[in-house]
């Protein structure tokens, strides 16, 4: 590695200490700027705070996230941000990008959805699932906070959201087993399709509860 | 009307896009912008504004998924054996049996490959897109999409907003809507589900109507 880009990796890690340290949040959520100053990074900050104000804990997600300003062929004018992960499960590098498309300006408003798709997405929930708002521009509310904390506390499998991975969550998963689509409850790795991936994962926090004696449940 | 000869679809090498439709484009890349003021990462379109927006429309069967490595970066291509074009290079393909263009539709390919930023493949670490619309072999699709020659990540309209799946007798989109006929036989979201051959019809309708708005 030359010299010079050893100091632009140093760089950039040190510009990921310096935004995550100034934004207040733990370290476990490292985010890297492109540039690490400027307007985007400003946003950055903005957006994250705009998700604190709806009531998330930001400072307990766990990710690592890059940022930067996006080729302009990639998004037609349907899109203001991708975000994409990138590696596999067991991938140490496993990492988030979000990409703001060069025509969203001020991009704070791109990444406040973006964002929300990082914060939710870290623990496996589906939550691949960026924003549809015909309404137009808004800031997260605490209906939307209380949304994606709900996602951030749940355990992953758990369907119906009785606290517990059972044979009623298999069943809806069973409905749903082949469906495609965005945000489906029962897409568990977020893939966009109902499958054995998100079979195996529900299998992996099922849990046998004795017979109810009342027979009801 | 007028019906245009209709080139095999290139995704937008080389044509001009008749005026309503870049108008719409350029409607939709404004409406992108004043939407970043502060929402959305997909901007939501209305019916009307997909179909205005498409440069291809067509119905038919995933016949193949696979994915290549394109400067680093996983690639899935879609390919979809076409039963019916309405859209086909950004023109209007001749539908009906009277219509002098029909045997154009003879000359038009017998599938369509559209390209998705992301995907698993040897060669790079899996790539995963958000909202990116995921396919099937053997699925049935109505697919509006955009021209793609320049690399966009998601080619079909409003990227997932223009894809309908066959299911259990429903056209049914990624959102849960269903693309149907209202109470007027028009095309509609969540209307009334219809056999295809009156819905198709009402497809043809709605993009005539747009054709012809001044």
């Amino acid at each position: 590695m030359s010299a010079r880009r050893l100091r632009l990796r140093l760089a950039s890690a040190a510009a990921a200490l310096t935004l995550a340290t100034s934004l207040g949040v733990a370290l476990a959520l490292e985010i890297t700027v492109e540039p690490p100053d400027g307007d985007l990074a400003a946003a950055v900050e903005a957006a994250l705070d705009d998700w604190r104000a709806a009531g998330v804990d930001v400072d307990a997600v766990d990710a690592r996230v890059s940022v930067r300003v996006g080729v302009a062929a990639r998004f037609g004018p349907d899109v203001t941000a991708w975000v994409a992960l990138r590696g596999g499960a067991d991938d140490p590098d496993r990492a988030f990008e979000i990409l703001v498309a060069p025509a969203a300006a001020p991009p704070r408003a791109a990444l406040i959805p973006a964002l929300g798709v990082v914060l939710g997405g870290t623990l496996g929930r589906g939550a691949l699932d960026p924003v549809l708002d015909p309404a137009g521009p808004r800031r997260p509310t605490p209906a939307d906070g209380l949304a994606l904390s709900e996602r951030l506390s749940a355990i992953p499998g758990d369907l119906n959201r009785d606290g517990r991975v059972d044979f009623e969550d298999l069943l809806l998963m069973a409905e749903a087993f082949g469906r495609r689509g965005v945000n489906l409850p029962a897409d568990l790795d977020g893939d966009g399709v109902v499958d054995t991936a998100d079979l195996d994962l529900l299998r992996e926090r099922y849990t046998f509860d004795p017979p109810n004696p009342t027979g009801t449940r | 009307m007028t019906r245009h000869a209709s080139p095999p679809p290139r995704h937008g090498a080389g044509r001009r896009p008749p005026a309503w439709r870049a108008r719409t484009w350029l409607a939709a890349a404004l409406l992108a912008v004043t939407a970043t003021a502060a929402a959305a990462g997909f901007v939501a379109l209305d019916l009307e504004e997909r179909l205005a927006a498409a440069d291809s429309v067509a119905v038919g069967v995933i016949r193949g998924v696979d994915v290549v490595v394109r400067d680093g970066e996983p690639w899935t291509l879609v390919t979809m054996e076409v039963e019916r074009w309405w859209v086909a290079g950004g023109e209007r393909v001749a539908t009906t049996a009277n219509d002098e263009t029909t045997a154009v539709e003879t000359a038009l390919p017998d599938s369509l490959t559209a390209a998705f930023w992301g995907g698993r493949a040897p060669g790079a670490p899996p790539l995963q897109v958000a909202g990116v619309p995921t396919f099937g072999p053997g699925e049935r699709v109505l697919w509006l999409l955009r021209a793609a020659d320049d690399g966009l990540g998601a080619p079909t309209v409003g990227v997932t907003q223009g894809v309908w799946r066959w299911t259990a007798g429903v056209w049914r989109g990624d959102d849960g809507s269903s693309l149907a006929v209202d109470d007027d036989g028009d095309l509609a979201l969540d209307g009334q589900a219809a056999p295809d051959e009156v819905l198709f019809a009402a497809l043809d309708a709605a993009l005539d109507a747009l054709e012809r708005r001044p």
